[in-house]
């Protein structure tokens, strides 16, 4: 009798989560692979066409840029933000009572707002020769300010740095946790040792936030692979100038509802899919490293 | 020594506080600019004082811009997400943690492995299929792909691994079903997990704009983020004023709740990396 209770409650959240993750991850998957062999508007023509999509897509130019911005996305959103946060985890770390609290409020404040209304305001901070950064630019430095979102060398680079200001609290507040948590003995015996600033950092606390290290690697690289949001709404216009800002959920996006080219358009979701097939795994040989230290 | 390290901590606090200015700008330049008119914000000499003050951005995003019911329709959408998303977590992180049955570790693979097929990699499929449900511009139409997800799950199930085994089995011996035993004594332990896991989702699904753009198609269905996306572009000219009365109906509330849930908030994120 209690085993046949036990077993409704199982059974019931079982197959209600089997049936819904089939639904909205593996379908989907094996639908946009079916997809990407066929030239469909999904309504009234569907034409198999074999590898054409794939070929179309791959020796498409823009294809090479758009997968470039997604790593420079990657390398720079990451990496930068991790190393900012650091320096501000360690910094706020040896501070105490209410200044480290103020500290630790103001730079948390970006995260929790809402990143729209975030990019909204970044995006008129942004505008051309009347927004407010480039007053400031103007007021403070001898040249010309960049026009920021309009010139295809900077784009890309204004959008990492609104992103990078949105999340790097978050970042820093997981790893002056981590750092908190580091026992004083081991501090303490490392000052007796003579490890002293940079020998410190190096040999005994990036060791010890290792497990954290990588765990904001881990959320923020996937992330940045589908990132779509704040490249949508900074962009002027959308994915340009001129293709640098580009990225492959927004253009997935473009391929489906602007030009109806479903099959196409499903390519870019079978390589973002892959992409983070990839990105999942190197994750996972890192976590098991970790095991093994 | 002491004269040092007082003129280290010195130097730190001037470089944090240099810091915080960078983070603190946007924040004020929205709130400044709110109650300005536009041609004062794109003439700035740097000077908050000698301006003059008004309300006609806030009219004018209240009353000639959908704003009232896309905040409507944002929380139901939000809310609605997120009472699901608490709930099936709770649910199938309880299960993952605490049950042992065949397949299970399949399942766990399967939900872990939807992280790799986000919904940004499956709007095609899954706009075909809220059209052959007929729920294309609905308030479920919007909500349906939102409803479970891989890392609030896992962050339950790391959870439920510190809850003992004994509180549950001295349950089932005094003879409680197992839904009881979920409402009665799962729910109130996971209290703080599931606070993180509702902040999260709340902030995470009023941010969500891919999907409401590919499925709302009328303007009475629009979102926050649908408005604020056209705020964004397609105005072309900038429109500082109304933008900064627009984006403080969003981030005010929430700032306010942050003042006062500060530990709430610090604490869920933190507990999302020490599971890491």
């Amino acid at each position: 009798m209690k085993k046949l209770r036990i077993n409704s409650f199982a059974t019931t959240v079982s197959i209600v989560v089997l049936i819904y993750f089939l639904i909205v991850t593996v379908w989907p998957f094996v639908y946009s692979l079916y997809l990407s062999f066929f030239s469909t508007d999904l309504i009234t023509k569907q034409e198999f066409i074999g590898f054409k999509n794939y070929e179309k897509v791959f020796t498409n130019p823009v294809f090479r840029q758009i997968i470039t911005n997604n790593i420079i996305y990657l390398a720079v959103t990451v990496f930068g933000a991790i190393i900012i946060a650091l320096i501000l985890a360690y910094n706020i770390h040896k501070l105490s009572g209410w200044v480290k609290k103020l500290f630790l409020g103001i730079y948390f404040l970006p995260t929790i707002t809402s990143l729209v209304a975030t990019a909204a305001i970044w995006r008129q901070l942004y505008f051309p020769h009347t927004g407010f950064l480039a007053q400031l630019w103007n007021f403070i430095l001898p040249i010309e300010a960049p026009v920021f979102l309009r010139d295809q060398k900077t784009a890309l680079f204004s959008i990492m740095v609104m992103f990078v200001w949105r999340v790097v609290g978050m970042k820093m507040i997981i790893l002056h946790t981590a750092l908190d948590e580091i026992p004083d003995s081991i501090i303490d015996s490392a000052k007796i040792d003579g490890a002293y600033g940079w020998q410190y950092i190096t040999k005994i606390m990036i060791p010890h936030i290792r497990p954290q290290l990588i765990f904001l690697f881990a959320i923020s690289s996937i992330g940045a692979i589908r990132t779509f949001t704040e490249v949508y709404l900074l962009s002027d216009p959308v994915g340009g100038p001129n293709h640098s800002t580009e990225v492959l959920a927004v253009k997935y996006l473009e391929e489906a509802f602007e030009a109806l080219r479903f099959g196409r358009a499903s390519v870019y979701a079978i390589v973002m899919i892959f992409l983070l097939l990839g990105l999942v795994y190197i994750i996972y040989r890192s976590y098991q490293e970790k095991i093994e230290h | 020594m002491d004269e040092k390290s007082k003129i280290k901590k010195a130097i730190i606090i001037i470089f944090l506080a240099l810091g915080s200015i960078v983070v603190i700008i946007p924040f004020l330049w929205m709130l400044v600019s709110a109650f300005k008119p536009n041609i004062e914000i794109l003439t700035l000499e740097l000077n908050v004082f000698k301006t003059t003050w008004t309300l006609d951005n806030f009219r004018r995003v209240l009353f000639h811009d959908p704003l009232p019911r896309a905040y409507l329709n944002s929380i139901i959408i939000g809310v609605s997400i997120t009472a699901f998303t608490v709930f099936t977590s709770t649910c199938a992180g309880y299960l993952l943690a605490k049950f042992k049955f065949r397949g299970r570790d399949a399942l766990f693979m399967l939900i872990m492995g939807s992280i790799m097929i986000p919904h940004q990699a499956a709007v095609i499929p899954l706009y075909f299929l809220a059209g052959k449900l007929n729920i294309l511009n609905t308030y479920s139409g919007l909500v349906f792909p939102f409803i479970m997800a891989a890392f609030h799950i896992f962050l339950v199930r790391q959870f439920m691994y510190g809850i003992p085994d004994e509180v549950l089995e001295a349950a089932r011996v005094d003879g409680a079903s197992e839904w009881r035993i979920l409402f009665k004594i799962v729910f109130p332990l996971a209290k703080p997990v599931i606070s993180v896991v509702g902040i999260l989702t709340l902030l995470h699904s009023l941010d969500e704009l891919l999907w409401p753009l590919v499925v709302v198609n009328t303007p009475d269905m629009q979102t926050l983020s649908l408005i604020l996306a056209r705020y964004t572009q397609s105005m072309g000219g900038p429109i500082p004023g109304p933008t900064a009365a627009a984006t403080s109906f969003i981030i005010v509330p929430v700032l306010i709740a942050y003042m006062f849930f500060q530990r709430f908030f610090v604490k869920g994120i933190t507990m999302t990396g020490l599971k890491g």
